[in-house]
């Protein structure tokens, strides 16, 4: 009866195998309490050698007799590494190795240590026990890395016991064996501290990490708004003055602006100027409409048109000119953008496209751009693409550029101003972490501000 | 013998218009659902000029779809006109006479086959109107050879030489590109500068009173 349980349970067993793919999971195992063996084995007590053992010790083992016979080594042997440390005469220590703080028995001494554990230096300096002198790890150290060198220098890349590599050489085996001693000290004395640190410590850097990357955070985005007021202002003196090979180099127009450069920043001079400058040079002014005027149309257009479009220029430029902090009195005199040169300074040779050369605009910026010309009524691209067109398009499309930059930084702003910040104390504050760079305003605030934002960020 | 030495500091530019006129094709034969228009495409001069004196040929890419799809016209005028169902980009290459010594200049144009707006009364498109879509552009040279100095001088063409006022007449046959269309850009572009300048001074001026605070 129970044979054929024991058999129908070995068949069952069978089944789940195959079905499970052969390994069977641990659950699924009865521990049998059947022994693998049947047969008892022979086993003899057998004396063998250790070869790392310098004496002739005989020890005995048991042996199990169907077991390949050891002919090799005792199986532990292999665990006996030897590590190689250097030897030197007596004669290359004269030669050599003499010191000033260690004697030659001392040497010996360490190097014999050396040798014995096997240069593991934590216990060697632990060990050492030579006439109560008191060496630290790294005096040891560094005296055993400094025979190396002075022998590797001696005896170069011969191989000595196959000590040293041959096929390294000298530069790269003096290498292995740098070491300097008060960097090791102040290496170790830095670890321990770190490792030392209190809880108290800890969380304070913590602290301190967090504040200094924040105050970083803080400087980018004054900066970048920093560079944005000066992009901005000198776009007002770009329509003004412009710095680029376009700038019309006409008698008139490098006379004026000559005589101007020298009262600048100052603001009485503002309103006065324009429009005396306005009085003079009608008669140039004239010229230069008509020569930039639309091609074909040079006496009809030009004469019609000067006119009316030289007043209403004026008059916008007034009004821009009492907000720019920069002055430049010549320009703003004739149109609302200087007029076009009769002739450019560098002129690469071939033909191209008109439309094809208006320089566009960021790729990121280029949708929202598009979108505000639309709202203004200028399509993608101009209508009729001729030399003015395309000047005064360009020119539009910057000033959009312009006027989306500043258009975030006004939200920016009104945001802060209407959300103060948690870590900072009120809304007062805010506006001055957050604000534009006061630097640009007018001499007398920017001390004030300058002092007050700095001492902010420095807390 | 003019040489080919290069004029300094003179720049010249030739206005060119560049499209399409499509109308469908509508007849008394079943239509055929791949020839529903009837396209032409073209590169021409202001005041019907004759661009031959210094355009040598051109040459349409259209859609691989087209046997031969590389069109070359070599002789005035420069168009193009196939039957099709699509719109695509054509490619435009203007090659220039040797005298010019100039390499040639690429364009794009989609072709444009069906309306894309309301007729100017507002009402839907009518059925039988050929569909425009014709861009102005300017050629521009810098600094020509002195024999192409001399061949545009010979052709009245050192300046642009635009049409002064709108044609008249709505006719496809001649566009609206004229000194009026240019004038009536630039106040456009004036009066758009102008929005632009005043909205940055407020703003700055906003600024500047939160800052105060």
């Amino acid at each position: 009866m129970t044979e054929q349980v024991a058999s129908a349970g070995k068949r069952l067993d069978k089944d789940l195998y195959s079905m499970i793919g052969g390994a069977p999971p641990i659950s699924f195992v009865n521990p049998s309490l059947k022994s693998t063996v049947d047969k008892p084995r022979q086993w003899s007590h057998k004396p063998f050698l250790h070869p790392s053992r310098g004496d002739a010790l005989i020890l005995k083992h048991w042996v199990r007799d169907d077991q390949q016979a050891e002919d090799d080594d005792y199986h532990f042997s292999k665990f006996n590494r030897i590590i190689d440390v250097i030897s030197y005469t007596d004669d290359d220590y004269e030669k050599y190795l003499t010191d000033t703080d260690w004697s030659k028995e001392e040497t010996d001494y360490l190097f014999k240590i050396c040798r014995q554990y096997d240069l593991r230096f934590p216990v060697i300096f632990d060990r050492y026990n030579y006439n109560a002198s008191t060496r630290t790890l790294e005096d040891m150290k560094d005296r055993y890395y400094s025979v190396n060198r002075k022998l590797i220098k001696v005896r170069g890349g011969l191989t000595d016991d196959d000590l040293y590599d041959s096929r390294l050489d000298r530069q790269t085996l003096l290498q292995y064996y740098a070491f300097d001693k008060n960097k090791e000290a102040d290496r170790k004395q830095g670890l321990l501290r770190l490792y030392q640190r209190t809880k108290e410590q800890l969380e304070e850097e913590e602290l301190l990490f967090l504040e200094a990357r924040r105050m970083e955070e803080n400087k980018e985005a004054l900066t970048t708004q920093r560079e944005l007021l000066y992009s901005t202002l000198h776009l007002e003196q770009a329509q003004q003055i412009p710095a680029t090979p376009l700038t019309p180099l006409t008698g008139s127009y490098a006379g004026r602006s000559n005589s101007n450069s020298a009262t600048t920043a100052s603001s009485s001079h503002h309103l006065p100027t324009p429009t005396s400058a306005n009085a003079t040079p009608t008669a140039s002014v004239a010229s230069n409409n008509a020569s930039m005027s639309s091609p074909g149309g040079i006496g009809i257009t030009g004469g019609m048109s000067s006119a009316a479009e030289k007043q209403k220029k004026r008059k916008d430029k007034e009004d821009i000119l009492k907000k720019a902090r920069r002055i430049s009195t010549s320009s703003p005199v004739e149109e609302l953008l200087p007029p076009l040169p009769d002739k450019k300074e560098k002129l690469i040779p071939g033909v191209y496209v008109r439309s094809q050369k208006l320089p566009g605009v960021k790729t990121t910026m280029q949708t929202r751009v598009i979108r505000t010309m639309s709202d203004l009524g200028i399509g993608a691209r101009p209508t009729m693409p001729t030399k003015d067109v395309c000047y005064k398009y360009d020119h539009l499309q910057n000033t959009v550029v312009t006027l989306l930059e500043i258009r975030k930084v006004a939200e920016k702003l009104n945001l802060d101003h209407r959300m103060p910040d948690k870590t900072s104390p009120g809304p007062s504050s805010v506006g001055r972490k957050h604000g534009l760079p006061g630097g640009n305003r007018g001499g007398s605030s920017a001390a004030g501000s300058g002092d007050q934002r700095r001492r902010k960020l420095g807390q | 013998m003019a040489s080919n030495k290069r004029v300094k500091g003179l720049i010249v530019s030739r206005p060119i218009y560049y499209g399409n006129i499509a109308t469908p094709i509508t007849g008394k034969k079943p239509a055929n659902p791949d020839h529903t228009h009837r396209w032409t495409v073209m590169v021409k001069g202001l005041n019907n000029e004759d661009l031959s004196y210094y355009i040598r040929k051109v040459v349409f890419k259209l859609h691989e779809t087209y046997p031969n799809p590389l069109r070359s016209i070599e002789q005035p005028p420069f168009e193009l006109t196939e039957t099709g169902w699509g719109e695509f980009e054509i490619m435009i290459k203007i090659h220039f006479q040797p005298i010019t010594s100039e390499k040639p200049v690429t364009l794009y144009h989609h072709l444009r086959l069906h309306p894309f707006e309301d007729d100017l009364q507002g009402q839907p498109w009518p059925k039988d109107k050929p569909v425009l879509s014709l861009l102005y552009d300017e050629l521009v040279f810098n600094e020509p050879t002195e024999a192409f100095r001399e061949v545009l001088v010979k052709n009245n063409a050192m300046q642009p030489n635009l049409p002064t006022k709108k044609p008249a007449s709505k006719d496809p046959s001649t566009p609206e590109f004229s000194e009026q269309l240019e004038k009536e850009e630039l106040e456009r572009l004036d009066n758009a500068q102008k929005e632009v300048n005043a909205e940055i001074i407020r703003l700055k001026q906003r600024m500047a009173a939160l800052d105060n605070e």
